[in-house]
Formats: C-alpha cells, structure tokens, sequence
C-alpha cells in the first residue's frame, strides 16, 4: 500500500486502536471515575450485564476490570439479596492511585498533556468568546460562583470540571466539549493532584473569573490566552510534583 | 433587532417560512399534546404521583419509534413541589442508539449528581414567561450528548405554572429538513433565534451555533416562533 501522499502522518490512521487491553480499558475507565468523584463513594455500580452492554464488551471482561479493582479495594462486592459492587473511595486510596498513574509518565508525557489540554481549552475560551450571549456568561459566571463556594478537595474538582464543560458548551462545540470529558477523565485526576489547598483554589477561582471576564468582552485573543496560562500552570504544578517523586 | 418586513415575500423565503413552521410544529405540537395530558392529570387529582403520569410515555414513545420522525426526546418536567412524592421529577423519555429509554438522572438535591433544572433556559423561560420557547441550538451534554433544539411550552393549570412539556430536535435533523430549501432560495441567509444565534445558514461563515452580531440587516419573522429569517451580508471578493 502507498501512502505517498500523507508521509509518516498517515502511519498514525494504521496505528494499533488501543495499546491497553479491554478490561484494563475499562478498570481504568472506572478507577478514573472514582478518583474523579464522578462515582461516589457507596454508590452501586450497575450490573455485569448492564456494565457489559454500556461499554460494549463481554461479561467475561467485565468480571476481570472488577476483579481488578476489587483487588485495589476500590469497589466491594456483596452476594446475595441486595448485593452488587459498591465503590469504596476513600481520599488516600484516591491519592494513591493518582500517584502511581503519575509515577507512570515521564515529564516529557505531562508537558504533551498539558500542551494537548492547552489546545482544546484555549479554543473552546475563543470561540465561547466568539459565541457567549449575556445568557451564556450569566452561566458561566454562576459557575464560577458555585466553584468558589465549594468546599473540600472533591466538590472543588467537580465544581472546575464543570466549569471547563461549560466553557466548551459556550463554545458551541459538541467536539471540544467530548474532548474536555476526555481529558478531565484522562488528567484531571492528575492535575488535581497537585490543587485542592485553599491557596491553589484562590488562584483557581481567580483564573475562572479572568477567562469569563474576557468571554464577557468578547475579547477571544485574551479569552484564550487566560485558559492557556491556567493550564500551563496547572502542568508546571503536577512536573514540580512529579519531580519531587524522584526524591 | 433588524428591521422587520411584512410586505409579501419572495415565495423561496414563504417556502422556508412554512418548512420551518412545520418542523417547528411537529415538535411543539407533541410538547403541547404532552401539557394537556398532563393538566389533565392535575385536573382530575388532588396530588398527583409520579404513576399517575403514564399517560407521558404512551405519547412519547410511539412519536420516537415513528421512522418518519424527527424528535429525539420528549417529556414532562415537573414544577418543584408539583408532585406529591418527588420534588423535582422528569418524566422524560428519549433516543438513545436508536431505542427508546427512560431518562434517569438524579433527582435528589443531596447527591453528588443532582440535576437541577430550575435555572436551565428550557424550564426557566417557560416559566418567567409563561410562553413557549426555543432553547439553542446548545451542547446538551445533560440528555441527549448532542448539538440540540428543545422545544418547551409551560404546562398552566388554573393559572399556575405546573412544570414544562417539551421536545428535543437534533440540529441535524432540524438541517436535513430545511436545509435544501434553504439552498434553493437562491438568497445568502440564516435563521437565528431570539439571542441572534444562528440555527442554520446557506453561508459556510455563518454555521449554526455562531451569533450574529450585525443585526442591520433585512429580517423576516416566521409565523410567531422565536425565529426569524436574516439576510446575511455577502461577502465583496
């Protein structure tokens, strides 16, 4: 086959789909959705059956993602009457987690991270700023809002995450707001890592307000460059954490 | 926001007029199908449970399985404290890969997941105006995980504001319908809705989702939606 045309570009349409295997896809999926919050702690997971047919794989793979994390201590499962696998998300098991994924990567792959997270949160604050009637930042500033009042690690990161999909829905952008998911479940378990303490929470809020306050201008060029600047300092943080594993 | 013309019109802008009135309808017409159902209910009770709304699904679901159709989700959402036994309640159902399902979110204002609907622009409008009202085109990461039109209408029972009936339109299937006629008007133009967002447009520099911020241009309204037919400048090469 030629691929004349694309050069070594058109190697990436031929590259393997997932480097991961299903269940391991799928134990990651969850453990991310725990860490993240997105799954309470106590909450009853859906079924093998239910499971299966929501990510589209065997039951069989679905018994070994479990039994993964299980494994973890991360879920609990009871038989019988009333049983099912419950999440068990304790703050240190979270930590945990996110340290070993962290221990993972090299700077190289965090610095590509946060310059991928820069592109899609830099575009969507241009276009929200291109697109945001009153409305829209009336929203987004009740986001910035509910973000400031949160209280705790894990609202905080739900409030912030909400606010990037917010950002990406005023952009209009079914695309940028599937890739903001993407990432948040992908890094935003990382970057919070190193957030979360009352002084980086100031700092976060402060950056909401300047990205809103450019959105509301319909300044795109500074709408974009205050999501850029968040994100590189959020990337810095995690290296500056990352590095101090190596110690 | 423009200046408003009711002269007779070219019968390629009547044409689009009436297609987009059709669309429109089809979708108001099941959301206002869905409010009788429900005042009903509210008429015939004293307190009105969750079980009592059955008659909902048996609307929504046979407009969703129509092949011919373009809704993608229909419902009742109910006013908080409307119900006798769940503050907030949805009875909502929608298209997903294809088959018809429940909406399920949570409706507990403790959980972590909790969907408030009181301050969203489906609900909210409806309610402070008592109008019906067109939501979007908007990234409904909620229900649907799509670029969407909602279609709401209040549901008024004696006077008082019992929830919102309403439907949800794909912008997709919202351009299938009209777009063709909207390319053979032979005029550059857009429908916009009442924030100037642009729902869909002949012009590749103004696709749906973007504002229109030169409203100085000659616009028609269309019936009495919230929607009008624009005029968009041609670009000199």
């Amino acid at each position: 086959m030629a691929l004349r045309f694309y050069g070594s570009g058109a190697a990436a349409v031929f590259a393997p789909l997932e480097s991961l295997s299903r269940s391991e896809l799928v134990a990651r999926r969850l453990t991310d959705a725990i860490a993240l919050g997105l799954l309470p702690d106590a909450e009853q997971l859906p079924g093998e059956a239910d499971l299966a047919g929501i990510f589209g794989v065997s039951t069989t793979t679905i018994r070994e993602a479990l039994s993964s994390l299980r494994l973890r201590g991360l879920i609990d499962t009871r038989r019988g009457r009333g049983g099912g696998s419950f999440v068990r998300a304790q703050q240190t098991i979270s930590t945990e987690i996110v340290r070993d994924r962290l221990d993972e990567l090299s700077l190289a792959d965090l610095r590509d991270l946060g310059d991928h997270y820069s592109a899609i949160a830099g575009t969507a604050a241009r276009l929200a700023a291109e697109r945001a009637t009153p409305e829209d930042v009336d929203r987004l500033t009740g986001v910035c809002d509910a973000l400031e009042h949160a209280e705790g690690a894990g609202a905080r990161r739900r409030a912030d995450a909400q606010f990037h999909i917010e950002v990406a829905a005023t952009a209009q952008s079914t695309r940028l707001y599937r890739a903001e998911v993407s990432l948040q479940a992908e890094v935003g378990t990382l970057l919070w890592l190193a957030f979360g303490d009352d002084d980086s929470h100031r700092l976060t809020v402060q950056s909401c307000r300047e990205v809103v306050a450019a959105i509301d201008r319909g300044d795109s060029a500074a709408a974009r460059a205050a999501a850029e600047e968040r994100v590189a300092d959020s990337t810095t943080r995690l290296i500056d954490l990352r590095l101090t594993l190596e110690d | 926001m423009s200046e408003q013309v009711t002269e007779p019109v070219a019968p390629g802008i009547a044409a689009i007029q009436q297609l987009v009135g059709t669309v429109a309808g089809e979708a108001f017409g099941l959301a206002t199908r869905i409010a009788d159902e429900v005042t009903e209910v509210f008429n015939e009770r004293e307190a009105v449970r969750r079980t009592d709304l059955a008659g909902v699904g048996a609307m929504v679901l046979p407009a969703l399985a129509d092949p011919e159709g373009r809704i993608q989700g229909a419902g009742y959402v109910a006013a908080v404290d409307a119900l006798a036994d769940s503050r907030w309640w949805l009875e909502w159902f929608m298209l997903r890969n294809g088959s018809p399902e429940r909406l399920i979110v949570d409706t507990d204002p403790r959980g972590e997941n909790f969907y408030d609907y009181e301050s969203l622009p489906w609900y909210d409008v409806p309610r402070n105006t008592s109008r019906r009202h067109i939501t979007g085109p908007y990234v409904d990461y909620l229900c649907t995980d799509d670029y969407t039109l909602t279609f709401t209408v209040p549901v008024l029972v004696g006077g008082r504001f019992t929830g919102v009936a309403g439907a949800d339109l794909k912008v997709f299937a919202f351009e299938k319908a009209v777009l063709p006629r909207l390319r053979a008007s032979n005029h550059t133009m857009a429908i916009v809705n009442a924030q100037g967002r642009v729902v869909l447009s002949n012009s590749a520099r103004h696709v749906s989702g973007t504002l229109l911020r030169s409203p100085d241009s000659t616009s028609y309204p269309i019936g009495d939606l919230p929607l009008a037919l624009v005029d968009l400048p041609v670009r000199k090469s």
